[in-house]
């Protein structure tokens, strides 16, 4: 199993803390003058979400998590599992509810993500920054109201909910910034 | 490091230097040069000296000029100063770069008390700001912030402490180990303005005297400065004895092999030197990378270094 020591600790690293994923969020080195040195670390838990502070003794080891990033093509979900797959090699990945977690509202068919994988199997997933889905429903449209800057609810394809200028209607697409559920513009081609 | 942050570190460094110069002036220190490469490198476990291997010879860089400095001492019986570069390898850090600034100095006929007043006194002057100074021992501050008395702890003790305070999950090698790392987690975060932490305990003696304190406690003769939690000085009334400090020498290597680190030579010329004589003295070196820091009010050791470790 590989490790990694203390002295290789840098944000980004993954590593196992407490049979959990982490990834090194921020490495402090600690040292009185004439003593023991000690690394103080914030770790992010990949399971979780959560943060974590631990201390090491400089020199210590702890073992190496096989975390990988990659991007893979999202298919389609049966309600309980998401299936996503690898355009180069066409390997299929099944991911429960906890790895997509709130990245479900924001999965297209075919859109390009990326999931973190631990040990071959999906542990969490990023949508694309920008997504372009339909709206299923909102109130209807107020004709030239475009220039005012009033918002109401709508409802896309994929069952997320965002804030949308007052003149869109049914059945258009739009354009969402995944990261923050902003509306950003009417898809190009709709 | 744009240019003009690199000019402003430059000339607050320049200016700082000129600081220290003028004070050891009006007071007849001298200033010194001295080797930074040397046939040994340091016993201290704790410590790690950078190996050089040239094609015909190998050295070590030194990680204080304090050998150099004293076996000075024992030839001119003058007080001294020095400015130089120490090296210390696996140091890397916010506060740590491997080559490092030092500022180190002996005052001939200074005693504990009588050096600590001189390193505040530098310190302050150095600052150029008046700061609130909190003198503290390091049973004052352990009964205070942990009410223990670190002279009397035992391991099984510190380790509840630790597993209950700090976020360290592993378990320590020995009282002095836990010790330091409650000082470095419990501690120094609540320090404010200048603190003297003097009084070690004596396992902590590294290369200073030992005495006993007003309750008849032994104690080693050391101090250090911080200012706002971060160690600036660290300073001794000096060991003068030649055969305790072989046996102390002894002792470093034999913890380095029982912590599985090579044992390093022993400075056999320092222990002549101390034979023919080092005066009755005491010494305190700064970090001047951290000085400097704390003089621009930045964090990170690298905005002082204009090449630091990764970029040199």
């Amino acid at each position: 199993m590989a490790t990694y020591s203390t002295n290789e600790f840098r944000s980004g690293l993954k590593v196992m803390l407490d049979g959990d994923p982490c990834a090194i969020v921020e490495n402090e080195f600690v040292k009185p003058g004439k003593g023991q040195a000690f690394n103080r670390v914030r770790l992010k838990n990949l399971k979780t979400g959560r943060t974590w502070e631990r201390t090491f003794k400089s020199g210590e080891s702890i073992e190496a998590a096989d975390v990988v990033d990659v991007e893979m093509q999202y298919l389609y979900t049966d309600g309980e599992f998401w299936s996503f797959m690898d355009p180069n090699t066409f390997d299929q990945k099944s991911a429960d509810k906890n790895a997509v977690s709130d990245a479900a509202q924001w999965l297209k068919e075919q859109d390009l993500c990326v999931v973190t994988l631990w040990n071959d199997a999906p542990l969490s997933v990023l949508p694309p920054n920008h997504v372009e889905l339909d709206i299923v429903d909102t109130d209807p449209g107020l004709r030239g109201d475009t220039a005012q800057g009033g918002t109401k609810p709508a409802t896309l394809s994929t069952g997320a909910v965002v804030k949308v200028p007052l003149f869109l209607e049914i059945g258009e697409v739009i354009k969402v910034d995944t990261r923050n559920g902003e509306y950003l513009s009417r898809a190009k081609d709709s | 490091m744009s240019r003009s942050i690199a000019l402003e570190v430059i000339r607050a460094r320049s200016n700082l230097y000129r600081l220290i110069r003028q004070y050891f002036e009006l007071s007849d220190v001298l200033e010194v040069e001295v080797p930074v490469i040397g046939s040994v490198g340091t016993t201290d476990p704790q410590i790690q000296s950078f190996r050089v291997c040239g094609d015909v010879s190998e050295a070590f860089l030194q990680t204080s000029p304090e050998f150099f400095l004293k076996r000075l001492l024992a030839e001119t019986h003058c007080s001294c100063f020095a400015i130089t570069k120490a090296f210390r390898d696996e140091e890397r850090g916010r506060r740590h770069n491997p080559e490092f600034s030092m500022l180190e100095w002996y005052r001939v006929g200074y005693e504990l008390e009588a050096i600590i007043q001189d390193c505040v006194d530098l310190v302050q002057q150095c600052l150029e700001t008046e700061k609130q100074v909190h003198y503290e021992t390091y049973s004052s501050v352990f009964e205070k912030h942990l009410n223990i008395d670190p002279h009397r702890a035992n391991l099984a003790d510190l380790q509840h402490l630790i597993s209950r305070r700090t976020s360290f999950s592993g378990s320590c090698d020995s009282v002095t180990e836990a010790l330091q790392l409650l000082l470095v987690s419990e501690i120094e975060p609540k320090m404010e303005g200048i603190t003297i932490l003097r009084d070690f305990p004596v396992e902590q003696v590294a290369l200073a005297q030992t005495g006993n304190d007003a309750s008849g406690q032994k104690i080693a003769k050391r101090f250090e400065l911080y200012l706002d939690g971060v160690e600036l000085a660290n300073g001794y009334q000096e060991l003068i004895d030649p055969v305790v400090q072989r046996a102390r020498f002894e002792q470093d290597n034999q913890l380095r092999q029982k912590t599985g680190k090579l044992p390093q030579p022993i400075d056999e010329k320092l222990l002549v030197a101390m034979e023919k004589g080092l005066p009755e003295c005491s010494g305190v070196s700064i970090g001047l990378d951290r000085l400097l820091m704390a003089k621009l009010g930045l964090e990170d050791i690298d905005s002082v270094i204009l090449f630091p470790w990764a970029d040199a």
